[in-house]
């Protein structure tokens, strides 16, 4: 529209994942096909007195699998759980980063939506014995872009972007527009969050925007349902290895996907509450689909930021059907969060992971506990089972608190050499 | 086809005032902005660059007051300052403007003290204003309502070069996307214990032998470490084709930038600090398409940091060359103190203010030059000159470095 010069293509090479309901790919995808919730009774430190006493815990994560003990026990959980992600995806893409050349090329650029505070209450958690994971706490609120950049001997740009639940897919928009601006070749992008703490639970719970199905964990989660009562928090990371196409066809680096279209806009309402209007939201999806050269007919599957409070849920399927039109009871919409939580600043990234693989595999996960939509949700959310069908494009929503939104819309690559599809 | 990018609108709010000419003006005339305060009630003190909250909060908003974090309220004032400035009217499509906003350390003020709520009374009693008030992009957040701009709106945390990340990612918005203008800067409030704490291992001033004068005291013989300031800079990156569009009054274009980023302590970065900081400046002027010979002032980090404004005095010899004796150079950590999520900016505005006065500041402190850093043309009294390529170096104690280059238009 306004370039007149064909943007550069940024592709997905490398995925590392850890979440609550599985770490590596095969784990994680397996759950989702079959529906699988990750949200338990949180059982790391006292919930007593709180109303919200359930959340999505990453099951045995072992730090030490990743890094050096002693790293280990500097960092907070999201930097542990950054790094090792990233690591993975690292394996994951084949790059043999150790003997990179040109590492002032490889950028960083990482979502967490909630750093300052999830660092001090891991701390005092620790320090008040309120903390079943670990003894020590972190020694320093090292910034986690560092970190990575640290680990890789990385001196390219490195960054944090935080916009609470949209950091992971900004993170990974602005990553893609540093690859397209020609400043980096490879970026280690993706979005992480640790929130599974005793201040982190108590400010949520005092905005009243969580489920509080204490008794039935599993079904807490209920994205568009009629009885759904507010999203249920969880930790994870996602990460991811973009590159530009070329440099990816270069090394031969299997490629999942083009990150094709990002879009992103700011209600300018209030600081929790969505704006009423679904204007800027709309503007979101709109702005990422043009961005990738598409028409609302080329979106196959749209991943909902589906958090399962009352107002997203309803809003966000309003918006769906401005953007939309009629076609929006034609495509198929689901909401992950249903199995895995609110990752948080991670969900953009894992959200992004699951799209890419909804396209490779051929699969649209579901949305659980779908047992009887809310009247205003009335679309073709997947209800309950996956569903086997070719998916060439995923669009994915991410709206955070701030009135922050975030579209990244996904495409698979055909290679251009010899018309081989990945 | 790059499209020109240009600063119309500047804000600040620092030790020495809120406002830009009262910055300026105080700056200029030498005025000390590093005292000792007492940072918290167990009677710690310590030298600090701290806001005058009274000549704050004149310019808050109403129903902002008391209702968002400090680090907000900074940004809230210099955003709105820098906006004004900048005249943006009512017929400026309120989609075309974003709001990128950097801090390192958040909202730690209301962070702290609902630790305290949690452990000594419970969770029910925590504020619930404690979420929305501390994310990292609270302040974005806050100017977007404040100002209506539903542009992207992102809160980056690059310790201290969060401000210049969010400068140099608005550069990319604006060259990438349909977006007319940014606001753009950094902001901070981390004058508390705990931050004082953490900072003395990185090189945080020590008092030694209540040598008062060496606290901030940039390429001085008796420095002894940066000292930490708080407050906000804000600029207005605009597309230069809106800019002439609309007659807007512009600062100065902003040519380029470089990055790089060494961790001496623990990265494994193969390079060294001193090449990584070379690479940054050398790589402005390259993406600025600007000779360093024809670099007419460097705004220099100048942290009063012991190795820093050394090594940094080494970087600029070894970029400029013959050069470095004729280019003036100077710091405004002196007075300002080192702002760490707000400095770059802070930096960024006195920059480009140089190329509105068409006087160069001089590093305020600065006695003895320390040997050295002697191989620089260090500029002790305010100088007049028509500057017209300026660069702008943040060298921070994190590893993160950044440099901005700057041209009178």
């Amino acid at each position: 529209m306004m370039n007149t010069t064909k943007k550069k293509k940024v592709v997905v090479t490398g995925i590392g994942i850890i979440s609550p309901i599985g770490t590596g790919i095969d784990t994680f995808w397996k759950s989702l096909v079959n529906g699988s919730s990750g949200i338990s009774e949180i059982t790391r430190f006292n919930t007593e007195r709180y109303p919200t006493r359930i959340a999505g815990e990453i099951k045995d994560f072992d730090p030490e699998k990743y890094m050096q003990e002693d790293l280990a026990n500097n960092l907070c959980r999201y930097s542990q759980l950054g790094l090792s992600a990233t690591r993975m995806a690292i394996q994951d893409s084949g790059l043999d980063i150790g003997s990179f050349n040109s590492k002032d090329r490889v950028g960083v650029s990482i979502g967490v939506g909630i750093e300052v505070l999830s660092y001090h209450d891991e701390k005092t958690a620790i320090e008040n014995n309120n903390y079943t994971l670990r003894t020590k706490p972190p020694t320093e609120n090292s910034n986690l872009s560092n970190v990575v950049s640290d680990f890789y001997g990385l001196h390219g740009q490195n960054l944090i972007a935080s916009t609470a639940c949209s950091s992971g897919s900004q993170a990974i928009g602005i990553a893609k527009e540093m690859i397209q601006a020609g400043q980096a070749d490879i970026v280690l992008t993706g979005g992480v969050e640790a929130p599974v703490f005793p201040l982190n639970l108590a400010a949520f719970c005092s905005l009243r925007v969580l489920s509080k199905r204490n008794e039935d964990p599993t079904r807490a989660s209920r994205p568009f349902e009629k009885d759904r009562d507010g999203f249920v928090m969880g930790e994870g990371a996602g990460m991811l290895v973009l590159e530009s196409e070329e440099s990816a066809l270069r090394r031969g680096g299997d490629i999942y996907g083009e990150v094709a279209g990002y879009g992103a806009t700011s209600d300018a309402f209030h600081m929790t509450k969505p704006s009423v209007d679904k204007v800027q939201i709309s503007k979101s999806m709109l702005l990422a689909i043009e961005d990738a050269d598409f028409t609302t007919n080329d979106i196959d599957y749209i991943n909902a930021h589906g958090t399962s409070t009352l107002a997203n849920d309803k809003g966000e399927t309003r918006a769906i059907k401005i953007v939309f039109g009629n076609d929006a009871y034609k495509v198929p919409v689901s909401s992950t969060k249903s199995m895995t939580g609110h990752l948080m600043g991670a969900a953009g990234a894992v959200e992004l992971i699951v799209s890419l693989l909804a396209i490779k595999n051929g699969v649209i996960p579901p949305t659980i506990n779908l047992e009887n939509p809310a009247p205003e949700c009335d679309l073709d959310y997947v209800p309950d089972k996956a569903r086997e069908m070719k998916v060439n494009t995923v669009l994915s929503n991410s709206f955070g608190f701030g009135g922050n939104n975030s579209t990244l819309v996904v495409k698979k690559v055909i290679n251009t050499f010899g018309n081989v599809e990945y | 086809m790059k499209k020109r990018i240009v600063v119309t609108g500047l804000g600040i709010v620092s030790p020495l005032g809120t406002g830009v000419s009262e910055n300026w003006n105080r700056y200029i005339s030498g005025m000390p902005g590093i005292k000792e305060f007492q940072i918290n009630d167990n009677g710690l003190r310590a030298f600090a660059g701290k806001v005058d909250d009274h000549e704050l909060e004149t310019f808050v908003p109403e129903d902002k007051k008391g209702k968002i974090d400090r680090f907000s309220s900074f940004a809230l004032v210099a955003a709105k300052m820098a906006f004004g400035d900048a005249k943006i009217g009512n017929d400026f499509n309120r989609e075309k403007i974003g709001v990128f906003i950097g801090s390192a350390y958040g909202g730690l003020n209301i962070i702290e003290k609902q630790i305290k709520m949690l452990y000594s009374e419970g969770p029910r009693k925590v504020h619930p204003l404690l979420m929305q008030n501390s994310l990292t992009n609270a302040p974005s957040g806050e100017v977007a309502i404040e100002l209506d701009l539903k542009g992207p709106n992102i809160g980056f945390s690059c310790g201290a070069c969060s401000s210049e990340y969010s400068i140099i990612q608005a550069f990319n918005v604006l060259q990438q996307r349909d977006i007319d203008a940014m606001v753009a800067g950094g902001t901070e409030a981390p004058l508390l214990s705990g931050v004082f704490e953490e900072l003395k291992p990185k090189g945080l001033f020590q008092e030694n032998d209540g040598r008062v004068n060496s606290a901030s005291c940039p390429f001085d013989r008796e420095r002894n470490g940066f000292v930490l300031g708080e407050g906000a800079g804000m600029v207005v990156l605009e597309t230069l084709s809106s800019a002439e569009k609309r007659g807007a009054d512009i600062y100065g274009e902003f040519l380029g930038f470089g990055t790089s980023y060494h961790n001496s302590v623990c990265g494994n970065q193969k390079n060294s600090s001193f090449d990584s900081k070379v690479l940054c400046t050398e790589q402005a002027l390259e993406f600025a398409s600007i000779d360093s010979s024809k670099v007419d002032y460097v705004n220099a980090s100048g942290i009063s940091g012991i190795k820093e404004d050394r090594e940094e005095s080494e970087v600029i010899k070894s970029v400029f060359g013959r050069e470095a004796q004729r280019i003036p150079v100077s710091s405004t950590k002196g007075s300002l103190g080192l702002s760490l999520g707000a400095t770059g900016a802070i930096d960024a505005i006195f920059s480009l203010l140089c190329l509105r006065k068409n006087i160069l500041p001089q590093t305020n402190k600065l006695e003895n030059v320390d040997l050295v850093c002697n191989s620089l043309f260090h500029l002790k009294k305010p100088v007049e000159k028509s500057a017209s390529i300026i660069l702008s170096n943040n060298f921070s104690y994190c590893g993160n470095n950044v440099s901005l280059v700057f041209k009178r238009m």
